[in-house]
């Protein structure tokens, strides 16, 4: 450890003293009337805005810091304020000092990399932000429509399934939906690690992490996941585990959002995973109940709905104009000079369902929000399907327009083919005297249902999936026993990289897969299988 | 003080009526005079407001203290609020009522906060100083902290002016501890 001398401490102090202001300063300040559970009725503070933050300077929590809270209600005779701090610390008679700043964090490039809590300290024992950051609201309206785009681009998850079968574009929002233990997280977490082929193209695309009410081991477990494969150079951790009060856990995806805004409007890709918005939603309803806002539908209050839609709104595709993009409405003034088109916020909202009740409200309500879900279903993750996708539920509204084009051509059949199986499935359980024809499409469907199937923290890059699929496309699978499947699947993506590099960094960059390399793909696909047959 | 709609809408009541009539000023003294009265005597709210003592005897009592003091006008109107049965609000409405007449009348209380009693000079200078920057009178009212260690701080409504030692260094200290973690 470097030594410090004293006269440089005394320099750093003088620099810092003259840059100090002997003005007297002006405030606004209230009173507090009652506190309890994470809420405080204030007396006074006649002039604040609703969402403002404020100060309690005469609460000190165990470390000394004095309470910080936010305005919700704002009501004739007093102001409803929930509290970021521990409410013990608060006592009646407290004054409550305004600060003249609506709930906002500091935003920058040097968030990547980071976990932060949802007002932006970083809680991760790395020091303070670097770099230099702009003040950004965490409420903030949705671009309009002028200034939007609709979906052109995919975000690749590096999942063959979703891929496929669920395309998601970026500027999309995508529900990510199941019981718990299914692997939402694990579809989230793919895809941002997925992200980093995209991070030497010029098209980068940069991800948040929001974990809502989550356990903190859970959070320090994805943190570790993410560094060891390289994805936490391009990611911002907003942590509000179970241990924080509701207030914290209600503004975390807002900070989400918020970070995921200055990439987007700085024309610049960002994802956000809202992981989950249930336990978003139940923050919320206990601010709501003992704020007294009146309860509806399973208690939540009458703007559930609305929490999440103008979250969730905020994933916009930005339209590539910096002229028309420089008018968006709500761009904060620090933001202003920054502002460029092109590009995109992307949300991943998680929700998780009791007993796979997707008709609850609050699922109902973020199925509708978003453009299309990935249900995950218990069933399929006990039969081992994993990625447990149910195709038949799963939809991506706006991603087919987004989808890489031999994919698209390829995913169209599949879904055919997987729909099929499926019901050919049920019956097949009863009988066993299935004519040729049905044997056969059992068959493929089996062996399609397996090349699906993907392991935890495997993404693989897009010309690799449509590679796979040109093989199961012209049938070659059914050569295979199904256990030979993950075998071959290795085999091949290895003989191709190393035969067909060019050809492959080609297909990733066009997205064509032409009729010359489809043959040779095919034969490669036929040399591995009589390899693998001949062995067994 | 949280005072409640209740409350303010009969202080205006009274106001208004006592504009009309032109006896503001006298009005004014006998609600200070109960006001008084309620704040010096404890025993006088609590009964007041007290559920278990009957409206009538309580209206009893009030007469009892106030009839011979108070102007015709405010004799009424106690016996009024007794008849709506508000008795336990009373202090609530002379407060309210004060309010509405300083309103009223240009004036605003401030409230000043001051390590060392202040002497009748620098409160004169004070008083006028901040007269001019609110261009209303201003009601001076004194509270010694020591722990302000000097300085002084100036609450008016919910607003305050703060210039005292104690708030200048905390401020310091947040600058040092700010940079400190950079």
């Amino acid at each position: 450890m470097s030594q410090v001398r004293p006269d440089e401490v005394s320099a750093i102090l003088r620099k810092q003293l003259s840059g100090f202001d002997n003005e007297a300063d002006t405030y606004d300040v209230g009173t507090v009337l009652e506190v309890g559970d994470g809420i405080a009725r204030v007396y006074g503070l006649s002039k604040v805005q609703a969402g403002e933050l404020v100060e309690l300077p005469d609460s000190k929590d165990q470390k000394g810091k004095s309470v910080t809270g936010m305005v919700l209600n704002l009501e004739e005779d007093n102001v409803g304020i929930v509290l970021f701090g521990s409410s013990s610390a608060v006592e009646e008679g407290h004054t409550v000092k305004r600060t003249n700043d609506i709930a906002s964090m500091n935003v920058g490039e040097g968030l990547l990399g980071r976990v932060i809590d949802p007002l932006g300290n970083p809680i991760d024992g790395k020091g303070a932000i670097i770099g230099e950051t702009v003040r950004l609201p965490l409420e903030r309206k949705a671009p309009g429509v002028i200034y939007r785009e609709p979906v052109a681009e995919p975000l690749q998850t590096g999942l063959k399934s979703i891929d496929s079968l669920i395309p998601i574009g970026r500027g999309q929002r995508e529900l990510i939906i199941g019981d718990r233990q299914t692997g939402k997280t694990a579809v989230a977490i793919d895809t941002i690690i997925n992200q980093k082929e995209t991070q030497d193209t010029d098209k980068p695309v940069y991800c948040i992490y929001v974990a809502v009410g989550q356990k903190g081991s859970t959070v320090a477990n994805i943190r570790k996941v993410l560094e060891e494969n390289g994805a936490m150079e391009y990611t911002t951790i907003v942590a509000a585990p179970a241990s924080v009060s509701a207030p914290m856990r209600y503004i975390a995806p807002f900070a989400g959002a918020t970070i995921g805004e200055f990439f987007r409007d700085t024309g610049r890709h960002a994802l956000v995973i809202y992981d989950d918005l249930s336990k978003q939603a139940v923050a919320y309803r206990e601010l709501s109940l003992l704020l007294k806002r009146p309860p509806g539908r399973e208690a939540y209050p009458g703007d559930v709905f609305y929490l999440h839609s103008r979250l969730l709104e905020r994933a916009a595709k930005i339209i590539n104009d910096d002229k028309v993009a420089k008018e968006m409405n709500n761009i904060p003034e620090e933001l202003k000079p920054k502002v460029k088109g092109g590009g995109s916020l992307t949300a991943l909202p998680v929700i998780e369902t009791q007993a796979g009740d997707v008709s609850a409200y609050i699922p109902t309500n973020v199925i509708s929000i978003t453009d299309g879900q990935i249900f995950l279903d218990t069933d399929l993750f006990n039969q081992g399907i994993r990625p447990a996708i149910d195709v038949g539920t799963s939809v991506s509204r706006v991603g087919g327009s987004a989808q890489v084009k031999s994919m698209k051509k390829l995913s169209g059949t599949l879904k055919l083919d997987l729909a099929q199986y499926r019901e050919l499935e049920a019956f097949a359980k009863f009988g066993s005297d299935l004519d040729a024809s049905t044997q056969a499409q059992l068959r493929t469907g089996e062996r399609t249902v397996e090349l699906l199937k993907q392991g935890e923290y495997q993404p693989l890059p897009v010309e690799q999936q449509i590679a796979l699929l040109k093989v199961n496309d012209e049938g070659l699978l059914n050569k295979l026993e199904v256990t030979q499947i993950s075998e071959f699947e290795a085999q091949f993506l290895e003989t191709v990289g190393l035969k067909y590099e060019k050809e492959m960094d080609a297909l990733a960059s066009s997205g064509t897969l032409s009729d010359t390399f489809g043959e040779k793909l095919i034969e490669i696909a036929n040399s591995v299988i009589d390899q693998i047959t001949a062995t067994n | 003080m949280l005072v409640s709609k209740a409350a303010r809408r009969y202080a205006t009541a009274l106001l208004e009526l006592a504009k009309e009539q032109d006896v503001l000023e006298r009005t004014l003294e006998d609600v200070l005079l109960i006001k008084g009265t309620i704040e010096s005597s404890r025993d006088l709210l609590i009964f007041l407001r007290s559920p278990v003592i009957k409206p009538d005897k309580k209206v009893a009592a009030l007469n009892a203290i106030f009839a011979d003091e108070v102007s015709d006008l405010v004799h009424k109107y106690i016996t009024l609020i007794a008849r709506k049965n508000r008795q336990n609000m009373l202090d609530e409405i002379v407060t309210a009522f004060v309010d509405k007449y300083n309103e009223h009348a240009g004036i605003i209380s401030a409230e000043v906060f001051v390590a060392r009693e202040l002497d009748d000079k620098q409160l004169a200078e004070v008083k006028q100083t901040l007269e001019k920057v609110t261009k209303k009178t201003v009601n001076l009212s004194t509270t010694v902290q020591k722990d302000l260690k000097g300085g002084m701080a100036v609450k008016i409504d919910d607003t305050v002016i703060n210039a005292t030692v104690k708030y200048k260094l905390e401020q310091l200290e947040d600058v040092f501890l700010s940079a400190a973690k950079e």
